[in-house]
């Protein structure tokens, strides 16, 4: 844009709000809106505009949503195409009838015109049709609540989250696990020659399944209490990767403060006031949670048996809890984290891949329950570097945590090297 | 970025445009003819778009992107494109996506097994109409697909309207596969180079159909103009519709569309769309049903496709 000043048209600055809010949208999508306009359309009324602007911008009716609702936020003067038309007409001089719904016939020379610069018409629109006329007045007049003019809506709440849809999706993509599964689509060019070897005649393709990711993906979700600030977020999240990861499967389940509870709290006494926070004494002799209850629902209203989790979900998912662990209130309780940990060890009995993501960021974690946790398994932040890098420990790319969590003889991350790196 | 297209206008051409046949390039032929093609009788489609699916699609045309239809099963999304094609004399060429279907099934598809038989017959295989075996020529195993069709006609400066129906049910890569056709409108057949094709400032006109399964990648989305097809929005215009499918009785259509938005404002698992209204209406009519009798939703089984919302329903009008 050639004037960045105080006239700057006000669907560019839409659309950067748009590209702001990650839409999948560029250069030629604003020219494409441009050139609807050079060539009549939008003119009509706001709707009329605002239809052009959802249908070239927006790619679901969520997005559509977000364009109206920032399009309302601008207040354009609704105007009558009868005096309009009247008026010198802005943008395409040689027909007449552009601003009305009918369209200039095709020998019109409006093509000639296609080939402006964008940033002309812009600016064309933006002097002559869009900007009110100003009447400097000595002193305001008195004003009633008659006399305001209605404004197109009450208010907008749009959310914004720190991480976008798309970002979720990416992240999450590259979670695979590619296995051939479903109806044989794809030449198999090796068993092919070799059957064409073995029976010396001309024979059918040897045809086999094509490869599907078969990533299998658990979302243990933290509700209630301390997380209620974080679950649009957390569900926004959750919805991205069910509907776009393209994994194999995905299930979520809920839970309120730590995934299992009932953890033998005795254990806790045999340790002295010195060693806490720390849990390392008893770390390894405390028992796996392998019972208890999830929720499938977000109300924590519908149990689902742990025991069920454990048979459905094979060794191969990865897990995913989804938790504050107490740093959004910043508290440490050993009891909590106790819990924790028990529960995380029978997860880890299920499947080693296994990560949690902490919508709190990583400073907060410190001396909350979080904070010691994060010494057991891999926390990341609920972020999109945060995201990328909790796949990349799914992957089973390693991880360095201060003290891994024994699992039957195995351990979750490289214990040789934990010590010497803290 | 494209030249703008406004020689062709779908609101226009809906302007007066009665019911009846019209005479229309014949689609899904073999071959694509540079000239003296063949022609097919078209009948009329049954079809009144909303005023806001005239506008975008207009836009489209004139864009010349690819149009995405997004609404709830059985609102029109697939019969715009009927509509479209009849209104502006083209031929429509149809690509129905199937889970298995991919991005190049559409422009052209090489049978190379059959070819290898051919081969393998040696002098006694088939031969073409110049003498020569046509296993010689790998040009005469290839098929074109719906789209490199439209583009091959497009070559010859015909225009024609190509959907692609049901986007989502392919595979995550099917959309993906397809940006550079839809944006350039041009493909190469590798085996048989000179059967590519190369549309030139004549586009086809595309309408894509999608029924938010899956999402589609946004490097796609970010192409086509994008429209949700909703139910009409007032009265007047669904009793229109049920008088272009042969509904007369006034007064048992104004019943039905009374009960219809009743029931779509209900929290029901499966809403009824126009298709059903339609239905269930043409059945009341050729049944002789009062319009007073319309209250205790008989024969709901065309209306509603769930169980649950049934039973709902049965039990409510038992108790009234």
């Amino acid at each position: 844009v050639s004037d960045p000043g105080s006239s700057e048209f006000f669907v560019w600055t839409l659309f950067q709000q748009l590209v702001r809010r990650d839409f999948a949208i560029g250069l030629d999508e604003y020219g494409a809106v441009m050139q609807s306009l050079k060539a009549g359309f939008g003119w009509s009324s706001r709707e009329d505009l605002k239809q052009v602007l959802c249908a070239v911008w927006a790619s679901s009716r969520e997005e559509s949503k977000v364009v109206a609702a920032l399009f309302d936020q601008y207040v354009v003067e609704d105007w009558d195409v009868a005096v309009a038309s009247t008026a010198p007409v802005p943008i395409v001089d040689s027909t007449e009838s552009s601003l009305g719904d009918s369209l200039p016939d095709g020998e019109t020379p409006v093509q000639d015109g296609a080939s402006a610069p964008v940033s002309a018409t812009e600016e064309k629109i933006a002097s002559s049709a869009v900007a009110p006329e100003i009447t400097p007045t000595s002193r305001l007049p008195p004003l009633s609540m008659e006399d305001l003019p209605r404004l197109p809506y009450s208010h907008l709440f749009l959310p914004q989250y720190p991480v976008s849809y798309r970002l979720v999706a990416q992240a999450w993509r590259r979670l695979r696990w590619p296995l051939r599964e479903g109806p044989a689509v794809e030449l198999d060019v090796d068993a092919t020659v070799a059957r064409r070897a073995r029976l010396g005649v001309g024979s059918i393709p040897v045809l086999r399944p094509r490869r599907r990711n078969q990533a299998n993906l658990l979302l243990l979700v933290d509700r209630k209490g301390s997380m209620a600030p974080f679950h649009d977020y957390v569900s926004e999240v959750c919805t991205a990767i069910a509907q776009a990861g393209g994994l194999g499967r995905v299930g979520i389940l809920y839970f309120h403060d730590t995934p299992l509870e009932g953890a033998d709290l005795d254990a806790l006494s045999s340790l002295d006031a010195a060693s806490l926070p720390k849990l390392d004494r008893i770390v390894g002799h405390v028992p796996a949670l392998t019972h208890g209850e999830f929720f499938t629902d977000p109300e924590l209203l519908q149990p689902y048996p742990a025991e069920r989790v454990f048979a459905e979900w094979t060794d191969d998912t990865a897990i995913v809890v989804v938790s504050d662990g107490g740093a959004a209130r910043g508290r440490f309780d050993p009891a909590r984290l106790l819990d924790c940990i028990c529960s995380l060890k029978g997860l880890l009995t299920l499947s080693n891949r296994l990560v949690w993501l902490n919508p709190m960021p990583a400073a907060s974690w410190g001396r909350s329950t979080a904070g010691q946790i994060a010494r057991h398994v891999p926390m990341l932040p609920m972020d999109r570097d945060g995201m990328h890098r909790a796949v990349n420990v799914l992957r089973k790319q390693p991880f360095v945590v201060e003290h891994p969590l024994e699992r039957g003889g195995q351990r979750l991350a490289q214990p040789d090297r934990a010590p010497a790196l803290r | 970025m494209g030249q703008i297209e406004l020689s062709l206008s779908y609101a226009e051409a809906l302007d007066g445009l009665a019911e009846g046949t019209r005479q229309v390039e014949r689609a899904k032929v073999r071959e694509v003819p540079r000239e003296h093609w063949q022609v097919d009788t078209v009948t009329a489609e049954v079809y009144k778009p909303g005023a806001d699916l005239v506008r975008v699609t207009d836009l489209a045309i004139a864009l010349q992107r690819p149009l995405l239809l997004q609404g709830e099963p059985g609102c029109g999304k697939t019969r715009l494109a009927h509509s479209l094609a009849y209104a502006l004399r083209l031929p429509l060429e149809v690509a129905y996506v199937k889970s298995t279907s991919r991005a190049q099934d559409l422009l052209y598809t090489y049978d190379a097994v059959r070819r290898l038989y051919d081969s393998q017959l040696g002098e006694n295989g088939p031969r073409a109409s110049n003498g020569s075996a046509l296993a010689r020529d790998p040009g005469n195993y290839i098929e074109l697909g719906p789209l490199g069709r439209a583009i091959a006609r497009a070559e010859y400066g015909r225009r024609s309207v190509v959907l692609i129906d049901e986007i989502d049910k392919a595979d995550l890569d099917f959309p993906n596969d397809l940006l550079w056709e839809l944006d350039r409108m041009e493909f190469d057949v590798l085996e048989a180079p000179e059967k590519s094709g190369r549309a030139g400032n004549i586009r086809p006109i595309v309408v894509i159909t999608h029924n938010e399964e899956k999402p589609l990648p946004p490097a796609f989305l970010r192409r086509c103009l994008y429209h949700y097809v909703d139910f009409p929005q007032t009265r007047a215009e669904v009793e229109q519709i049920l008088q272009l499918h042969g509904i007369t009785d006034q007064p048992l259509a104004a019943k039905a569309v009374e009960i219809i938005e009743a029931l779509r404002k209900r929290d029901l698992t499966k809403k009824p769309g126009l298709v059903e209204l339609i239905d269930w209406v043409r059945y009341g009519q050729a049944r002789g049903v009062q319009p007073g009798e319309l209250a205790k939703i008989p024969n709901m089984e065309v209306l509603l496709k769930d169980r649950t919302d049934q039973d709902r329903l049965r039990r409510e009008t038992l108790v009234s």
